[in-house]
């Protein structure tokens, strides 16, 4: 490392005191902005997690009823359920279509990768309202969708579950997520050269096998990466819901938002929810990458 | 004359990592200096040290007799070419090289005409025009020079500035750049792994070791009469045979081998007799003849390994004992008749094998 | 060779299937804008302009493209500045992990839920008193764009050649001459590329302006409004303007970081 290449990277710049000073420096306003805005802010609602509303006040004291409430109430739990559900489901729909987009985009569209990159981009920026609402039109009772298969002759009556149903939720949340998760797996995958597959292929390795033992565990960073995204921003989503959801769909972020800006606000409550399903995501990712590694590993 | 650059007691640690431990290292004015090592000796670090890159945790560097230590690098009398040029690649060639006589604010006609001289100096008579991203290897290392010697340093420091070349173009411009440097006299400093291009181009070598001079001295000097151990094996082809020695006079030593031969070589240093040492001897120095059955039970002998052809010579291998070969490397001629398995008894002039004492800093 | 070929086939469709998947809501939302049926419903019968006269009709929709502008603009400087300073700032560490665990922390509110983010900064402006307003989501835009530039800014200077600005500094230029003839000229355009992100971000965010800007609108906020009251075609308009401003800014911004020079 310290001879021939050291003034090549930027590892040997910057080591003196000036040059330490000079970083703190630069880093100091965003790091600065990060701690008032960021860090701040979510301490404080993990404290106001332990407060509680009387009446219309909120009183400033340390205790769990806000965490009891969520444990013993049959109607929390059941969104909560419904949430953790919804975002796995999503995750488990969205990572598998992402890592066949990737896998086709690394090895068998190798020059088109790039273009088919800048589309899923493009699309991630393209619109959030937007997009969820394109889907109320497109899956709509009178939708596209459902005018289309009329006019084909697929279907009499309009497919009544199309909106307002789990599965417009779903159909929503996985299309605003794929690019999340198509980001980070495709960028492991681009770190698998080509000889590492053509030399597993050669060592007799089937195509499924192939996938098992060695795509899957070297993009293991990124599809664990591409899962948490889609898993935690779904779980954590209340745009979507509203808008396409029906009364079956309603998930814990509505619930949260309410809380913040509906009509019986309860903010500590909310940040108490807030905190719950964040925490009970995080368990789940962590056990599911366990699984995950521990079945792709022979 | 006040020397050119003087180290003085330079060390540079990286956290717990010493990547130069008390250097010493005067170089005089149109001298040029390689700085040979492998990689991590701390070749790379003294060179930016002087360059004013790095700061040394202790010592001192002087130019022309200034201290420089604590200048940062902008003001420093000195110009490196890096290893990769680092040339601007949103400036033209003739703004790269005129950039440094831009910030001292020289007029542009006395830029241009500068500019001018330098494209020719380094035979890029035209280019001045050209897309730096645009240029080959050779011609990028080029113009680095060229914008490096615009301001007329009084010193120049060179980083590998040849290792991504290839080995013909890296020839041609080994020669090229020892021709420069003596016309334009001026000081120059070179970083190098390779001691062929260290052999070619220096008044003297600086070899460097785990973050110390293991010997600064001229190329013949460095091949010749090794300080160490580690110079003797690190500069050319050397065979190391352990000894000890038996006895001595005017300077040449009878040593007794593994195998319980004795043979002679020349010794620098006084060493006891009985003292173990380090027997250095190049393979074009070592000669090989056919047995024959007069030979005392002292001679050296041993059993050919491996024939190597090169070309212009033949590389011998010889055991002389079951884990120790010398090396001889021979001309076409002498290499009849050799093959492995043969028979050979070794010889040399005792004046071209040395005596290195064992323990000799390295 | 035949089955290979088919199993190219099947690759081809499935790339565009998911690109259709993610391009039929966009391309929806720009037909409908034209159609002059208000169903929103196959087949389409004619084209019009008459949802875009209407949209641009509504009182607020000035004050809300306005203020989302104004938004954009701070996302963009504000992101950008701090954001460039970080990246630079983090490739300066001797260290390999603090810099990695650095870079992590700076990206880490682009993996929380925005609703999160909302709530949790509705909650500390209200702790400070701050009003709901424009300041507020000026800060969560601004707070949702750094992780956006600071991974765009990374990506560039992890290939940037620091040994051309030692070469300045060694000809003789002073640290803020290096910057000046030399890194800038040569980061300027992922600068810009990410500045143009944060402005496509902060054009687009609903969720942490919503509870933050309190009875302010911007142009999302407004669209949010419309269509919580049910079908109406001038969403559909009102949405292509957005999104048409959001493609030049993407776009703009690929560009122009394509073009960065190595």
């Amino acid at each position: 490392m310290t001879a021939g290449t050291a003034h090549i990277g930027m590892r040997e710049y910057g080591h003196d005191a000036r040059e330490a000073a000079r970083a703190a420096v630069m880093l100091s306003p965003a790091v600065l902005f990060y701690v008032i805005f960021f860090g701040v802010p979510m301490l404080s609602l993990l404290v106001l997690s332990f407060w509680h509303v009387e009446g219309f006040d909120i009183v400033a004291d340390f205790t769990g009823a806000n965490y009891q409430k969520i444990a013993s109430s049959g109607l929390y739990r059941d969104i909560l359920l419904r949430t953790i559900g919804l975002g796995l489901l999503t995750a488990a729909i969205t990572v598998p279509i992402a890592f066949t987009l990737s896998y086709l985009m690394r090895f068998v569209f190798p020059h088109k990768a790039q273009f088919i990159l800048q589309l899923v981009l493009v699309s991630l920026f393209s619109g959030y309202l937007v997009r969820i609402y394109a889907w109320r039109t497109i899956l709509g009772k009178q939708g596209l969708l459902n005018s289309a298969l009329q006019w084909l002759g697929a279907i009499d009556r309009p497919l009544e579950y199309l909106i307002y149903s789990n599965f417009a939720v779903i159909v929503t949340l996985t299309g605003l997520l794929l690019p999340l998760a198509v980001l980070p797996i495709y960028s492991s995958m681009a770190n698998i050269s080509r000889d590492h597959i053509e030399i597993a292929a050669d060592l007799g390795s089937r195509r499924l096998h192939l996938v098992r033992t060695v795509l899957i565990p070297m993009a293991l960073p990124g599809i664990r990466t591409g899962f948490a995204f889609t898993f935690l921003l779904a779980a954590g989503d209340f745009v979507t819901p509203s808008l396409v959801g029906g009364s079956q769909s309603i998930m814990i972020g509505n619930v949260i938002a309410d809380q913040f800006r509906g009509t019986g606000a309860n903010w500590p409550l909310g940040a108490a929810l807030a905190f719950v399903v964040m925490a009970a995501v995080m368990l789940i990712v962590i056990v599911i990458t366990h699984l995950i590694r521990r079945v792709t590993r022979w | 004359m006040i020397p050119a650059v003087e180290v003085l007691d330079v060390g540079k640690s990286f956290g717990p990592f010493v990547a130069l431990d008390s250097v010493n290292l005067v170089v005089h004015q149109n001298e040029f200096v390689s700085l040979l090592g492998a990689s991590g000796c701390g070749k790379t670090t003294l060179l930016r040290i002087i360059a004013g890159f790095e700061s040394p945790t202790r010592g001192q560097v002087k130019i022309a007799g200034e201290d420089v230590t604590a200048q940062p690098p902008h003001t420093r009398p000195t110009n490196i070419v890096f290893q990769r040029g680092a040339l601007f690649p949103h400036m033209s060639v003739r703004e790269n090289i005129g950039y440094s006589l831009k910030l001292r604010k020289w007029p542009k006609a006395r830029i241009d005409e500068q500019v001018d001289r330098m494209l020719a100096l380094v035979r890029l008579d035209g280019f001045g025009d050209r897309d730096p991203q645009k240029l080959s290897g050779g011609q990028v290392q080029r113009v680095a020079l060229a914008r490096a010697l615009a301001c007329e340093p009084r010193v120049l420091l060179l980083d590998e500035p040849m290792s991504a070349l290839d080995l013909k173009l890296r020839q041609q411009m080994q020669l090229e750049l020892r021709a420069l440097q003596r016309r334009l006299g001026a000081t120059f400093i070179f970083v190098t792994h390779d001691q062929t291009e260290a052999l070619v181009m220096s008044d003297r070598i600086a070899v460097m070791n785990g973050g110390r001079v293991a010997q600064f001295a001229t190329p013949r000097d460095i091949y010749r009469s090794p300080s160490s151990v580690f110079v003797s094996d690190f500069i050319g082809q050397t065979s190391l045979i352990p000894c000890e020695i038996v006895a001595a006079a005017n300077g040449i030593a009878a040593l007794r081998i593994a195998s319980g031969a004795i043979v002679q070589a020349s010794m620098a240093r006084g060493l006891p007799v009985g003292a173990k040492a380090v027997l250095s001897v190049r393979p074009e120095s070592v000669r090989l003849s056919a047995m024959t059955a007069t030979l005392p039970e002292a001679a050296l002998t041993g059993d050919i390994r491996d024939v190597i052809y090169l070309g212009p010579s033949t590389r011998v291998s010889v055991a002389i004992h079951p884990s120790l070969l010398v090396w001889a490397e021979l001309r076409d001629e002498e290499a009849v008749g050799l093959s492995p398995g043969v028979k050979v008894s070794v010889s040399w002039a005792p004046e071209a094998a040395l005596v290195i004492e064992e323990g000799a800093p390295s | 060779m035949v089955a290979g070929s088919w199993r190219y086939v099947w690759a081809y469709v499935f790339v565009c299937a998911v690109m259709l998947y993610l391009y039929v809501p966009i391309a929806v939302t720009v037909l409908f804008s034209f159609a002059n049926s208000p169903r929103l419903s196959l087949p389409i019968e004619g084209l019009t302009l008459d949802w875009y006269s209407r949209a641009l009709d509504n009182p607020l929709i000035v004050t809300a493209l306005r203020n989302t502008a104004l938004l954009a603009a701070i996302s963009a400087v504000g992101g950008c500045l701090m954001g460039t300073a970080f990246a630079f700032g983090v490739l300066k560490l001797r260290q390999e992990r603090t810099r990695r665990v650095l870079l992590g922390l700076g990206l880490l509110p682009a993996v929380v839920p925005l609703l999160v983010i909302g709530v949790a900064l509705a909650v500390f402006f209200r702790t400070l008193g701050s009003k709901p307003g424009l300041f507020n989501a000026a800060v969560g835009h601004v707070l949702i764009s750094l992780p956006f530039v600071v991974l765009t800014l990374n990506a560039r200077l992890e290939t940037f050649d620091f040994s051309v600005l030692e070469a300045a500094r060694d000809l003789g230029a002073t640290p803020g001459r290096a910057f000046l003839d030399i890194t800038l000229p040569l980061i300027r355009t992922s600068v810009i590329g990410a500045g143009l992100l944060a402005a496509a971000l902060s054009l687009d965010e609903f969720v942490v302006t919503w509870f933050n800007v309190g009875t302010e609108l911007t142009a999302p906020v407004l669209i949010w409004g419309l269509m919580r009251r049910g079908v109406d075609p001038s969403i559909n308009a009102l949405a292509t303007m957005l999104l048409a401003a959001l493609l030049v800014l993407i776009l703009a911004a690929t560009m122009t970081s394509r073009r960065a020079p190595q």
